[in-house]
């Protein structure tokens, strides 16, 4: 089952194989994991987000995989749209709490890992401190190598749209870590 | 070159790895789908139920708050008609009828021409062109 192809995992589970399932976990369980913590910041979300990712995978049987696309970029398009309806529900509720208890945020702010070296949590504070709708964009191209058409197709914009949205979000993080540019 | 940069800083942002429960809880969650299903629909119901009692406190509240505001403006209303009733009657009522007779340093002196009439005296008649004046 290791040896199957991408493909060949998502015809077993479209048959229902949970085997197939397993294997296809296994085999992109970081990359997901990877990507969701970085878009949302806190590891512990991210592995929930990833487990509805695969969970949504088994249950929809793979609808809107098209087999001449990657696997990878509809993995991520499910999780980036998991992802960024939790982000909006977060907002929400933290919108709520400061209108009802009128106190900060009325959330307990749970920052990135603090491991990891100097350089590494300024650029994981600069990434929490762009908006979601810039930040998605700019992960998904730049670290996880999809395609603007891809990335499009994940967040629901068009390709003009991604490639602004990633000029913008560059532009952002330029300014927030500016020295570290330079070294 | 800070494009460049930037983009090296990203690139060496390091890879998560996931526990190694990781697949088995997956499955898990699996075989547990329909209970999360309902306990979703139990969150979604409840936060429904909660919302229709804010909503029908708010309408209940603005209710009470029409209805005071309603018998506060039918008071007015009806102190108004109440002031407008003793206008009319007052303006029913005949004018008063006063002569001036004249006056000494101690009072001036006018006849009631009501108070004669009610007595069953004698009106004075108006002076015109054709008259020398008089009582009837």
């Amino acid at each position: 089952m290791d040896a199957a192809s991408d493909a060949e995992l998502m015809v077993g589970i479209q048959a229902g194989d949970r085997a197939a399932f397993g294997a296809l976990v296994a085999r992109h369980q970081d990359g997901v994991l990877t990507y969701l913590a970085r878009l949302t910041g806190e590891r512990a979300r991210a592995e929930d987000l990833a487990q509805d990712t695969f969970l949504r995978v088994w249950r929809q049987a793979g609808a809107g995989y098209q087999e001449r696309g990657r696997l990878r970029a509809y993995l991520l398009k499910v999780a980036t749209r998991l992802a960024l309806t939790e982000l909006r529900r977060e907002a929400r509720r933290r919108w709520l709490a400061r209108l009802w208890l009128g106190n900060g945020d009325g959330h307990a702010a749970v920052g990135p890992p603090e491991d990891g070296g100097e350089v590494q949590r300024a650029i994981r504070a600069g990434l929490q401190g762009l908006p979601a709708r810039l930040r998605a964009p700019l992960l998904l191209v730049e670290l996880e190598g999809l395609s603007c058409g891809e990335a499009g197709v994940a967040l629901g914009v068009r390709v003009g749209t991604v490639k602004s949205r990633i000029h913008r979000a560059r532009a952002a993080l330029a300014q927030a870590l500016g020295p570290l540019l330079e070294r | 070159m800070g494009e460049d940069r930037l983009g090296e800083l990203l690139r060496g942002l390091p890879a998560e790895r996931a526990p190694a429960d990781f697949t088995g809880r997956v499955l898990a969650r699996l075989d547990a789908r329909p209970g999360a299903g309902s306990t979703r629909l139990r969150r979604r119901l409840a936060l429904g139920l909660l919302a229709a009692g804010v909503l029908a406190a708010a309408l209940l509240l603005w209710t009470g708050r029409e209805a005071a505001r309603r018998s506060e403006l039918r008071a007015e209303l009806d102190s108004l008609r109440r002031e407008t009733q003793a206008l009319e009657r007052a303006l029913a009522r005949p004018r008063e009828r006063l002569v001036y007779l004249g006056e000494d340093e101690r009072a001036d002196y006018v006849m009631d021409l009501g108070q004669v009439e009610a007595a069953g005296g004698v009106l004075p008649v108006p002076l015109t062109a054709g008259s020398q004046g008089g009582v009837l």
